[in-house]
């Protein structure tokens, strides 16, 4: 019950079918406006090729697997879930081979998926900011917590860390970031992440969300998260 | 470094110059089987999150990392954080 998609070098059409391959094609007639094969091309751009499955689940939400080559090798695969009814996408998960590393090769998938996205009417990308790194990662790239609730769970993991280095803080840094620790407003997790004061070889920010684990989203309506996700995935200087 | 040894006389007597064997079908080697793979295809390829690259690329440029001045004071704002307050928070030390 999927279509699938296989896209060559400079976008050619390598392979498609599937059972869903109709409605997968008609869903992007209708929420992307160009067809699948546009869609994928969308996706794959400054990339040599890409093999995409794609099913439909529960009305009109869409789910991608994609595998992204360059140069006649794998080097991501990502998963995401497109929810245009609700205007959400949900990125589920992204690999890359070691080898990408200061090739950009994420910001450009960023950056396609982005494209995609708006074109689709999504308002909202939501995320698990998860693994080792995530929960910083997401924070700087101008991620917030999903709801009051989520920030108020991670504020307490926050706050028994903050306890564990408090000794280690001049009074007036620990007063500040105890005033945002404490704040109900979820803007305090970037607040936080950004935090300079050196702690451990590293910076406060960084100790305190390396390994947390929060639901995220980005939400295009808010000027400043737009504009620093832009910025750190290179489409504005 | 090794070296192939030289070719014997053998090596040169390939399936084809072998006349089948009356009353026994010829034997067709499996194509490839014997051949060892690239070691670039044996070795499976090893995927790390995006999450690590993108931190990787926060800390190629240390600056990068700090949060923009216009967020910083909008954050100061909303927060009612003091001038000292923002400065002991996002000077960038490291």
């Amino acid at each position: 019950m999927t279509a699938f998609i296989g896209i060559g070098s400079r976008g050619g059409l390598r392979s498609f079918g599937g059972t869903q391959f109709a409605q997968v094609n008609r869903w992007c007639t209708t929420w992307f406006k160009r067809d699948l094969i546009h869609f994928s091309q969308a996706l794959t751009m400054r990339f040599n090729g890409a093999n995409m499955v794609l099913r439909l689940i529960s009305e009109d939400r869409l789910l991608v697997r994609m595998q992204i080559f360059q140069a006649g090798t794998r080097i991501a695969s990502i998963a995401f879930r497109i929810d245009p009814q609700q205007q959400r996408a949900f990125l589920s998960w992204t690999v890359l081979t070691p080898a990408t590393q200061r090739t950009g090769a994420f910001k450009h998938i960023l950056q396609n998926l982005l494209l995609v996205l708006r074109d689709c009417g999504i308002t909202r990308i939501s995320l698990v900011a998860s693994l080792s790194h995530g929960g910083y990662v997401w924070a700087i790239y101008g991620f917030v917590p999903e709801t009051a609730g989520q920030w108020a769970r991670l504020a307490g993991v926050l706050r028994r860390k903050l306890l564990a280095i408090a000794s280690e803080l001049k009074p007036a840094e620990l007063d500040a970031v105890q005033k945002l620790v404490a704040s109900p407003d979820r803007l305090a997790l970037r607040a936080l992440a950004g935090s300079a004061i050196p702690v451990r070889d590293t910076t406060l920010g960084k100790h305190l969300l390396m390994g947390t684990e929060w639901k995220g989203e980005l939400d295009f309506s808010d000027g400043p998260s737009v504009l620093i996700y832009l910025k750190r995935i290179g489409v504005v200087p | 470094m090794t070296k192939k040894s030289a070719p014997t006389v053998g090596d040169f007597v390939t399936a084809a110059y072998v006349a089948p064997k009356r009353a026994r079908a010829t034997e067709i080697a499996p194509a490839d089987r014997s051949r060892p793979k690239s070691p670039r295809a044996r070795r499976p390829i090893k995927f790390i999150p995006m999450e690590e690259l993108m931190l990787s690329d926060l800390e190629a440029n240390s600056n990068f990392v700090s949060l923009p001045t216009e967020e910083i004071e909008r954050i100061a704002q909303i927060f009612g954080l003091s001038s000292e307050d923002v400065a002991a928070l996002y000077a960038p030390r490291i």
